[in-house]
């Protein structure tokens, strides 16, 4: 969830917001779950769900508070640049690739990623392949061309 | 096409971020503190709504006896009538549209589901929106005509008309720009669901 509220927050106190929004959205729905989906997709499904409805709400808000935040911003390692690197490329791509990609890196599978989105399974791959793509030629990784 | 793997380096360095060591318990207490926060804000709004309701009834029908009895100015009575229910009328509508905010699309499920969901959601407000608040303008210009009459056959009421005159313009662009957001809005929704169809 923290990972998931880097993406879409990128202050401190928008995360510990969206985090908390997460939270109460999954506590409301808990009544509802059926068990028809996995619990793992099930809570990822609410989280994107919450986060982009979050996103819209508070972006007057975000860009108002970029520029704060943009200065005050310390790199702690090279990793971790690396790591905000791809946080940004992540938060730039559509909202749809945006759930597929991170889904993607957290260890879903295609038909977990298909469930959680509401897309054909054969649509995810395509769409996957295309976000990989992109990945490689953003950070020229030797093991991507493998992945 | 199920075995198609992220690339290796970029998961590790996705899963690697680190996260402070955080005490469950507090962030639990912290989301049913705003829970119950909410809750209670939602139930002052709801009695503060009813005390408005209260203390808004006695001076509207006193100002219309007034008026007409005291005073024997049957068209500025009439205009403060419009006034009371158009008053009372925002009011409610105000009120409803505050407690159909509960009615927000549940986000438990896929994507495409809660976009859909999202879209009828904002046509729903528009629609309801657009429904209170024309009836509330029409109100309005009906009671700055009753009141310019009244003006014009020498009965104090200039400043009542340019009251009406004023706000009405006011609602009218209060229409239209809450118009213009739940364009915006929709519009962002349907270019998610679009992408999320489209044939890649």
């Amino acid at each position: 969830m923290r990972r998931l509220c880097a993406v879409y927050a990128r202050d401190q106190q928008d995360r510990e917001d969206l985090f908390q929004n997460i939270f109460m959205a999954i506590w409301k729905a808990l009544p509802a779950f059926r068990g028809d989906a996995s619990e793992r997709t099930w809570v990822y499904s609410i989280a994107h769900n919450t986060a982009l409805t979050w996103q819209a709400r508070e972006r007057r808000w975000q860009q108002r508070r970029r520029g704060l935040e943009e200065a005050s911003r310390v790199v702690a390692s090279p990793m971790d640049e690396r790591r905000m690197q791809l946080e940004g490329v992540i938060s730039h791509l559509t909202p749809v690739d945006r759930e597929l990609v991170i889904l993607w890196l957290e260890g879903f599978t295609i038909a977990q990623m298909a469930e959680a989105t509401g897309m054909k399974a054969g649509t995810v791959g395509v769409r996957l392949m295309r976000i990989r793509q992109t990945l490689t030629q953003t950070f020229g990784s030797s093991e991507s061309k493998n992945g | 096409m199920d075995d198609l793997q992220p690339p290796n380096d970029l998961q590790q360095l996705w899963l690697n971020r680190r996260v402070q060591n955080e005490d469950t318990a507090t962030i639990v207490a912290q989301v049913l503190r705003n829970a119950r926060n909410f809750r209670a804000r939602a139930r002052r709004f709801d009695i503060a709504c009813v005390v408005v309701y209260l203390l808004l009834l006695p001076p509207c029908l006193l100002s219309i006896v007034i008026a007409f009895d005291y005073y024997g100015e049957l068209l500025v009575a009439a205009g403060y009538t419009v006034w009371a229910v158009t008053l009372l009328s925002g009011l409610t509508a105000y009120r409803i549209f505050y407690r159909s905010l509960r009615n927000e699309p549940s986000p438990d499920v896929h994507l495409r589901d809660y976009i859909e969901h999202s879209i009828d959601y904002v046509n729903g407000r528009e629609r309801f929106t657009m429904k209170s608040a024309t009836p509330i303008s029409a109100l309005l210009a009906l009671a700055g005509i009753v009141f310019a009459i009244a003006a014009h056959q020498g009965q104090d009421a200039l400043f009542h008309v340019i009251v009406s005159f004023v706000g009405q313009p006011l609602v009218v662009w209060a229409i239209l720009d809450t118009q213009r957001r739940y364009e915006r809005k929709r519009s962002q929704l349907r270019q998610i669901l679009t992408d999320l169809t489209k044939n890649p």
